[in-house]
């Protein structure tokens, strides 16, 4: 049995916040953003937007009923600009209008009369300015400087890696609609339903329970839509609290993309020191977070980066300092990986730094680094698990590694102008979230008297398949097709406080959480059951839509034992908590138990340059991955691959340019994804005999597969370097055409 | 605001007739999501990058039916009148019975969000009642101009690779609606389709422009800029001034300026100019955009990177301007006159687009850089057009794009190749000449530093495409 929603999908019936049937009424909202990166807010001059026929109202911070703030971690995010602006984009005022066209020409016509002054865009002038987000934090073990000190090899360097847009298909956007008693409902392509409930909770004055916030599906997330779903929908409420009326705000791709933030730019230096023969045995880095101007995810994406920068290497003396940078640019936010990618470049850069000091493939210092059983994390974590060196092995032999690099030198042998490239990707990655409270989750469950099943969660589909995988949980639970399980949408009004789609722990979290209501009716019915039939519990069994005592068929089938205990009041609902456990990280200390466990996998990744043009093809990229016991192989496999082309593209043709603040990248026009012709392709093996811990889900396999794009980034530079560059200046990502050539050509500045 | 010049359109949606009175530059997606309220057709960027407007546009022609999948954010609704425009809700799939892309999609999970989905369907459903041939490279290529985020393409890539083996043999291009129909790729009203758009009224033709008229020609990039720059004016669409035949007059080559890139680029009366056309083509942009975009609107819209008018300076093109007092031809290299400036005067539309006979037949070479190699604007590119006698330069002829403030034909550089030998030190200086004749700016799409060193490597990318004379090499 396929998931519903493919099928939905295909037929065009998916509907999405700007599908949604348009009540009478309806108003259309758009947001006028400031156009200068830092400044005093003076004034707004809306004269002309008034007269613009179909404008109905000009919000601004003054409309605001309760508290003009919607940030989530640090409270340093006005909902609409007061006194001051500090990103090009910043809302400022909300046009609502009588038709989408209409609230747009609006916009175009406001002028904002604001006062200039210098921005700050670079994280390390931040930095030396003094403007952090959060004090500095260190995560440390051993002794690095003596370790350093008396290192055979040390190297130091610095990287950078860029930005990169989400790109979600389906922009930003929400309706909102007024319904009795002060009642707002809310559909709103969110991640997090709790944090735009508190959020716009907060902003009208009005208690959480006035507010739902109610979410079907999502048009893709990545992780851009966790914080920053949360300034539309409130601004929508915002509209139609103030004009009780219904309120669409659905952004443009353009609006979208200037406005929001994105994946958060590194700057990073480092010191890795190791013994002659390669082996780790200092590592000091430290991070520049570009966090842009407010808090927004950056502390707890910074927080990953400390908590990944040892990336798939046992290290016993490390120092990772970091820096939450406040510039002038939209608030940088999660993006699948979270910081763990930006972390792991550093050391992957360092490693190809020292592995050209010391005249060896870079592989060979990967592989005689990598973290196994009893090491220890700088955090206290322990690594529990050798499936770092099993699916490192495991490339290297199932896809011919050694093989492929004497046939990759044979051609770059014979031939002047194409050249090929390979490199190996290992990836370690921890999961739940390190702020620890948030790994919680609750499920309903109710079984109807026909024997059809709603299960409501936290948990919001985007793509993942999350849905499918919790409705295989209950389905299993119960012993019947997966097809009696209906999710229904995620609603604060059925699943309360909930943590936000993220960190990979959709899954873990609310199927465990179903499974664990589904199991109370289960055992219930089993009761039921036993009594009816004179046998023990125990004896009871669901499967395959029937019940059987002592392993053998009885007459009943689960909807006739449903009825059965309807009329014998057996409650028929349940709802029921799930909290991951064994798990403690400590801010104050730096250390604990940070994750439930950590996903493992390797990837080998080839490419071919032009060595004349610059211009490049990703022909492949075959990963061993660590998924455990996984019900739906097929879905993880589209999440591997998918989350391949995305880590591929920003380490090649994802470019996110900002000159002054301004965003020059700001569509599809000049902002490049892979297309289906960039698109590597792909082998994707499991690990065999996985070890996983005991879900219902297998491992969580969300974020980690994006990791193995930085392969790409190391495999052009093998290529560029076999045109006999030398290319040891400092590592930047993306590897765009452009920066290809210029190495190439000697040319960069 | 558009108190413009309002039309009643009519046309046929999926099965049945529909009519609107709208500004011919209404963009077609907001017709189908808002008048038609269909809302299976999404929008996801509104330039044609995506994909996930896409829809099939069918036009009867010599009484057969040709479709094409196109972007329909980009489609002025004035020019759909009397064609079938076909939605994800017209294949009338059901979810006892999806059509076969439907059900291959479903199979491999082919879709996650499923936003750019419905534009897959299309794109697949397209490829089956379009493509010449039905492989696996063809299907690739019709999903060239759909974005999918999630999935990496690999279960898209395998869903088509499940119906091309389902759909062999497929009847000819020309004939494939019954074949379709049989399979319940496509609902059975499409044999209908011909019938429908008989009744409906023939397009108008203008033969003047009225004053304060915009041509609009494709509007695959006038759109991209945005509606309200089109529906603030009156415009006339191509369709209505120009002709779209491409033909031989006395042994030139004469093509009417509504044809499109897509026509020309398989057209054998070009490939006699440039054999490797349908290779270039796939550079310059999606299949959806180069249905809708045209040569004139290429050349009028004056953007200093487009990528046809880059290899028509190079072929020596001419261009045919109609207006009130006549037709009047000029080279067309020197037709642009500074940024977005060009020769054009009031009342005036650019007809046609003459090649000269004496052009055809000699080497062409057509390069273009950008980010992502597909479906993406050029950092620079470039077109070599050459004439040799043995190991001698006759005659050569070097454009290029994003290099300057208009489409630039290196004049210099071309006269200074004339009577060269063909070899490493002529190719290096034509490097040198070529560098040294543009003027770039650094902007979004590169470096000043980095354009000119890629006009260079183009310019040695030419020479050995076409005589493998190897330099700049490693």
């Amino acid at each position: 049995m396929k998931p519903q929603d493919p099928l939905l999908h295909v037929l065009g019936q998916s509907v999405y916040v700007d599908d949604l049937p348009e009540p009478a009424g309806m108003l259309h909202a758009a947001v006028f953003g400031s156009p200068v990166a830092h400044g005093h807010l003076r004034g707004l001059d809306v004269r002309q937007a008034r007269a613009i026929p179909g404008v109905v109202a000009i919000l601004t911070a003054a409309d605001v009923p309760g508290r003009n703030q919607i940030g989530g971690m640090v409270q340093d995010e006005p909902l609409l600009a007061d006194g001051a602006v500090h990103f090009v984009g910043q809302p400022v005022a909300c046009v609502v209008a009588t038709s989408r066209e209409a609230a747009h020409r609006g916009v175009a016509a406001l002028t904002a009369d604001i006062d200039e002054l210098p921005g700050v865009f670079e994280p390390r002038e931040a930095h030396r300015l003094g403007q952090l987000i959060i004090p500095s934090r260190t995560m440390a073990c051993g002794d690095v400087d003596a370790a350093l000190a008396t290192a055979a090899v040390v190297v130091r360097g610095q990287t950078r890696t860029g930005s990169q847009e989400h790109l979600y298909l389906e922009t930003q956007g929400a309706l909102a609609l007024p319904e009795e008693g002060g009642r707002l409902r809310i559909v709103s392509s969110t991640q997090a339903p709790t944090a735009v409930q508190r959020a716009v909770a907060g902003v009208l004055g009005v208690g959480m329970h006035d507010v739902e916030v109610d979410v079907t599906r999502l048009g893709g997330g990545f992780g851009g839509k966790e914080d920053q779903a949360t300034p539309w929908a409130a601004l929508a409420g915002l509209a139609a609290w103030q004009l009780r009326a219904p309120v669409k705000l659905v952004l443009s791709r353009e609006d979208d993309m200037r406005m929001t933030g994105k994946r958060h730019p590194y700057d990073a230096d480092y010191a890795l020191g190791l013994t002659a023969d390669g082996d780790i045995v200092a590592w000091q880095v430290e991070f520049f977070q570009n966090a842009g101007a407010s808090a927004d995810l950056s502390p707890a994406v910074l927080e990953r980066s400390l908590l990944h920068a040892t990336a798939s290497y046992g290290i016993a003396n490390v120092r990772a300092i970091g820096h939450c940078c406040r510039t002038n640019l939209p608030p940088f936010t999660a993006f699948r990986g979270f910081g763990g990618p930006q972390a792991m470049f550093v050391l992957e850069s360092a490693l190809d730094h020292a592995a050209r000091v010391l005249g060896v493939d870079r592989s060979v210092l990967q592989q005689r680094n990598l973290t196994r059983t009893g090491d220890v994390q700088p955090c206290g974590m322990p690594i529990r698990s050798d499936n770092a060196v099993r699916t490192f092995e495991q490339v290297i032999s199932q896809f011919g590694f050694a093989a492929k690099q004497q046939e990759i030198a044979a051609f770059n042998a014979a031939n002047r102008r194409f050249k090929r490239g390979a490199a190996l990707m290992p990836v370690c990655f921890g999961i739940s979230f390190t702020t620890t409270f948030l790994n919680q989750a609750s499920a309903l469950v109710h079984v109807y008297t026909d024997g059809s099943i709603a299960v409501s969660t936290g948990a919001v589909e985007m793509g993942q398949g999350v849905n499918a995988k919790i409705q295989a949980a209950v389905a299993g639970v119960f012993g019947v097709a997966d097809a009696r399980v209906r999710l229904e949408s995620t609603s604060t009004a059925r699943a309360a406080n909930t943590s936000p789609t993220a960190a990979s722990s959709g899954a873990d979290l609310n199927a465990a959480a179903a499974a664990q209501a589904a199991q109370e009716i289960a055992q219930r019915l089993k009761n039921h059951a036993a009594a009816l039939l004179g046998c023990q519990e125990a004896a009871i069994a669901l499967a395959d839509g029937r019940v059987t005592a002592n392993g053998a068929a009885t007459e009943w089938t689960f909807e006739k034992l449903v009825q059965a205990a309807y009329f014998a009041r057996v409650s028929l609902s349940a709802q029921a908590h799930y909290a991951t456990p064994g798990i403690l990280f400590n801010r104050a200390t730096e250390s604990g138990v940070a994750f439930a466990y950590h996903v493992f996998g390797t990837a080998l990744t080839e490419v071919t340059l032009d060595a004349l043009l610059g211009t490049y093809t990703i022909d492949r990229v075959s990963c061993v991955h660590d998924v455990g016991t996984s019900l739906r192989r097929d879905i993880d496999r589209g999440q591997v691959e998918g989350g391949i082309v995305q880590g591929v593209g920003w380490m090649t043709m994802e470019e996110v340019v900002y000159r002054d603040g301004k965003l020059k990248s700001a569509n599809l026009g000049t902002y490049k994804v892979p297309d289906i012709l960039a698109a590597p392709a792909m082998d994707v093996a499991w690990l065999e005999q996985p070890n996983a811990p005991s879900h219902v889900t297998g491992k969580a396999v969300g974020e980690p597969p994006l990791m193995y794009g930085i392969g790409a980034y190391f495999a052009l530079l093998n290529a560029i370097r076999a045109c006999g560059v030398a290319a040891d200046g400092m590592l930047e990502a993306p590897m765009t055409p452009e920066r290809a050539l210029l190495l190439l050509c000697g040319e960069l500045p | 605001m558009s108190g413009r010049v309002e039309r009643e359109i009519q046309f046929v949606l999926n099965d049945r007739v529909v009519e609107l009175r709208a500004h011919p530059a209404t963009p077609l997606l907001d017709a189908i999501r808002g008048t038609f309220a269909q809302k299976a057709t999404k929008e996801g960027c509104r330039e044609g990058d995506c994909g996930a407007c896409t829809v099939l546009l069918g036009q009867a022609r010599d009484g057969q039916m040709a479709y094409r999948a196109v972007t329909s954010c980009l489609v002025p609704i004035g020019d759909v009148a009397g064609q079938h425009v076909v939605t994800v809700e017209g294949l009338q799939g059901t979810a006892q019975q999806p059509t076969p892309v439907q059900a291959a999609l479903v199979a491999e999970l082919g879709t996650q969000c499923g936003f750019c989905t419905p534009g897959i369907v299309m794109a697949l459903t397209g490829f089956l009642l379009t493509a010449p041939h039905l492989n696996q490279d063809e299907a690739t290529l019709a999903l060239a101009g759909n974005i999918c985020r999630c999935t990496g393409y690999a279960p898209i890539l395998r869903a088509a690779a499940a119906l091309v083996a389902q759909h062999q043999p497929l009847a000819p291009v020309t004939d494939r609606v019954p074949g379709l129909v049989a399979t319940r790729a496509l609902p059975g009203y499409f044999t209908r389709i011909p019938q429908l758009l008989a009744d409906l009224p023939p397009r108008i033709r203008l033969t003047q422009l009225p004053a304060g008229t915009r041509v609009v020609a494709g509007a695959t990039d006038l759109l991209v800029q945005g509606p309200h720059g089109l529906l603030d004016h009156d415009v006339a669409l191509a369709g209505d001034l120009c002709a779209d035949a491409i033909e031989l007059v006395d042994g030139d080559l004469v093509i009417g300026a509504g044809a499109t890139m897509e026509a020309l680029s398989h057209h054998p009366l070009f490939l006699a100019f440039v054999p490797q056309m349908p290779q270039y083509a796939r550079l310059i942009a999606s299949q959806q955009i180069r249905e809708r975009a045209t040569l004139a609107g290429n050349i009028v819209n004056a953007s200093p990177i487009g990528d046809f008018v880059i290899l028509l300076l190079a072929l020596g093109a001419h261009i045919r301007l109609q207006g009130p007092d006549g037709m009047r031809e000029m080279p067309l290299d020197q037709f642009h006159t500074g940024y977005k400036q060009m020769d054009l005067r009031p009342g005036e539309w650019l007809a046609a687009i003459r090649m000269p006979a004496g052009q055809r037949e000699q080497r062409v070479a057509f390069e273009k850089v950008s980010k992502r190699t597909h479906l993406d604007i050029a950092s620079v590119n470039s077109a070599l057009w050459i004439q040799v006698d043995g190991q001698r330069i006759v005659a050569a002829r070097l454009a290029a794009g994003g290099v300057a403030p208009v489409p630039k034909f290196l004049r210099k550089t071309s006269e200074a190749l004339r009577g060269m030998p063909l070899d490493n030190a002529t190719v290096r200086l034509a490097g040198e000449l070529a560098r040294a004749e543009v003027t770039p700016i650094s902007d979004v799409r590169g470096s000043a530093v980095y354009k000119s060193r890629l006009l260079e490597r183009q310019v040695f990318a030419h020479f050995q495409r076409l005589f493998a004379i190897e330099e700049g090499l490693p």
